[in-house]
């Protein structure tokens, strides 16, 4: 088993991490069988050289802020090299250094490969563009006649100062315990997995290929309206695939066979009974809701009953029920509007007032999204459509806030559907509209769950895995050559 | 003249992709926010001034672009022959990663990962529209 080891370029400074790195490289496992070296950049008394005291936190045994800094980055670095094979070490060139800031945000750090490289021999695909890293690995020897570190690492020094968001700091323990934090683990792991190679260099606004060549990626990107690859497209179709939702989707082998081990089916609401239209029942999409029990296999069954406007609340559902309402909703599926007052308060009136489970419709046009918040009291499942479908529910309904229309929801999985994948159980993409520079195409769909480390918004409830059955980000790597 | 603030997706794009090749003129269509002097307000910008404010942004990736060359850097974007056949290009800073973090209004703090050093500035600036608004955005209310 190699080890990966950090080594401080400046030959004044000490090596203080390599021993660490030493330790941590003990963790990984038999397959590991990459090599990553980390140069550090920062020259004495900051950024990995910062003498600030620190407590030990979250199993990470530094006792000043660089020491702990560098544990953190050894150990994302060894969890990356545990994953990957590659004959030539990987060179990552890290450093904190001053980013952009404003008093509410940060750039938090930077990663990216240095170069890339087409049409050598071990290349899967000709005329192709692959990241430096996965090039030496498919080459089989430092490919560059150039050589250098494959990935750039930058991290922001002013992170918590007076204009630079203030008072938040990363979260440098190893336990993805980070709390109201930047867990700097996961932050790694993922900007580590984009100069590893998991992204296209192929501009999705534009359609426009990296200096006239497609990437790797582009092989196995398929709109999955047109069935074209991204590879196959011109830059116009490129560039229309982009916006469409949950229209672009991975066909790479690996990710498709994991994706059912990975993600959840799809939750759904069907809706039966004497207002449903087809013999079946109608299907809507639903988004779920941070707090309150999750749906299960087994689906919750309910008459539907609409919460009427009350006069002393400003909003559906926002205040106690009074009888009327919480006569209809008794011992059944509330349906209220979105707005005024926070989705998890209209769903605990609706549990207080004896509901099972609440469907909340949107109040403005848009796609299907998830609700927000949290009340540990919660204990009923809620679910939130479309403003068009909330209508067509409603519609259903024979009375405003009654509960005899004889319509009758249930809150469900889908048999054949994953959240996050096509129906082809494909994984799709984040393809937002309008299109999000930067975000759109190099991500895995927003709408996957369990949530994914290469996911756009790196999410509280990630663990430090990157394999299957936890994550998929190894999978596509594997897909493109790793 | 009005003062440009906020640098919205279009704009972003399009500088993001700048560094491709000559195909990638400067000054192409895009939108932005100005904010109007008379009115303090924000407002979209006219199609002179988002021709201006992509000018300005022309010019400082070509003040980049030249003080690269000057310090003995490498072209980005553009593939080069190896001597050992291999095609080869370096990468600049609209490819690489960036983890943009900004406070919600209720405190929390919501990390994303974005591409391209100008469109994480951008998203500095507009973290909602930027950053969060597909299938699985979360509001609370």
């Amino acid at each position: 088993m190699k080890s990966n080891k950090l080594q401080n370029v400046r030959p004044a400074l000490k090596l203080v991490a390599a021993a660490l790195a030493l330790s941590c490289g003990a963790m990984g496992s038999a397959q590991a069988a990459a090599k990553i070296v980390i140069n550090n950049l920062n020259g004495p008394g900051v950024g990995f050289n910062d003498p600030t005291p620190a407590a030990p936190v979250g199993g990470n045994t530094g006792t000043t802020i660089g020491q702990q800094r560098l544990i953190a980055f050894t150990h994302a670095a060894n969890i990356w090299g545990a994953t990957l094979t590659s004959p030539v070490p990987i060179v990552i060139n890290a450093q904190f250094t001053p980013l952009s800031c404003t008093a509410t945000g940060a750039v938090l750090g930077s990663a990216g490969a240095t170069q890339v490289f087409a049409d050598f021999p071990g290349a899967p695909k000709p005329g192709t563009i692959y990241s430096y890293a996965l090039a030496n690995k498919l080459y089989g020897s430092e490919i560059s006649d150039t050589p250098g570190a494959q990935i750039n690492a930058r991290f922001n020094s002013e992170l918590g100062k007076a204009d630079c968001l203030a008072g938040s700091a990363f979260y440098l323990g190893l336990d993805a315990n980070e709390g109201n934090n930047i867990d700097f683990v996961a932050t790694l792991l993922h900007e580590m997995g984009h100069g590893l190679g998991f992204q296209t260099f192929t501009n999705g606004a534009s359609g426009a290929q990296f200096a006239g060549y497609p990437s790797v990626w582009d092989h196995n990107l398929l709109d999955n309206t047109t069935g074209k690859l991204w590879v196959d497209m011109t830059d116009a179709e490129r560039a229309a695939s982009s916006l469409k939702a949950s229209g672009l989707s991975w066909t790479g082998a690996r990710v498709t066979a994991a994706a059912g081990s990975v993600l959840t089916a799809t939750p759904q609401l069907r809706i039966v009974g004497a207002g449903a239209k087809a013999l079946a029942g109608d299907l809507f999409a639903v988004g779920e809701a941070d707090f309150g029990p999750k749906l299960d296999n087994s689906p919750l069954t309910g008459q539907i009953a609409q919460v009427a406007m009350q006069a002393d609340s400003p909003g559906s559902a926002c205040t106690p029920f009074n009888a009327a309402n919480a006569a209809a909703v008794r011992r059944n599926i509330a349906l209220v509007s979105r707005g005024t007052c926070g989705f998890a308060v209209k769903v605990k009136n609706a549990q207080d007032a004896g509901a099972i489970g609440v469907i909340v419709a949107d109040n403005a046009p848009g796609p299907v999204v998830g609700m927000g918040g949290a009340d540990p009291a919660i204990t009923i499942p809620a679910v939130r459509v479309t403003q068009a479908d909330g209508a067509l529910i409603a519609a259903s309904l024979t009375k405003p806030n009654g509960s005899s229309a004889g319509t009758v929801g249930k809150f469900e999985r889908s048999k054949s559907l994953m959240a996050g994948a096509d129906a082809q159980r494909r994984v799709t993409m984040f393809t937002p509209n309008p299109y999000q520079p930067g975000s759109s195409v190099s991500h895995y769909n927003t709408a996957a769950s369990r949530n994914l480390l290469m996911e756009p918004s790196i999410n509280a409830d990630l663990t430090h895995s990157l394999m299957a059955p936890i994550d998929l980000t190894f999978e596509l790597l594997k897909d493109i050559g790793w | 003249m009005h003062t440009p603030v906020f640098i919205l997706r279009k704009v972003a794009a399009i500088a993001a992709l700048a560094f491709a090749g000559s195909a990638f003129a400067a000054g192409q269509d895009s939108q932005t926010v100005h904010k109007d002097p008379r009115t303090g307000k924000l407002r979209n910008a006219t199609a002179a001034e988002a021709k201006q404010l992509n000018d300005l942004r022309a010019a400082d990736r070509a003040a980049q672009k030249a003080a690269r060359k000057a310090a003995g850097a490498p072209a980005t974007g553009v593939v080069r022959l190896q001597q050992n056949g291999v095609a080869a290009a370096y990468v600049d800073e609209e490819s690489v990663s960036y983890s943009v973090v900004h406070r919600t209004a209720d405190g929390k703090l919501e990390a994303d990962c974005i591409h391209g050093k100008t469109a994480a500035e951008a998203a500095l600036t507009n973290p909602v529209t930027t950053t969060h608004s597909e299938e699985h955005q979360h509001e609370v209310q």
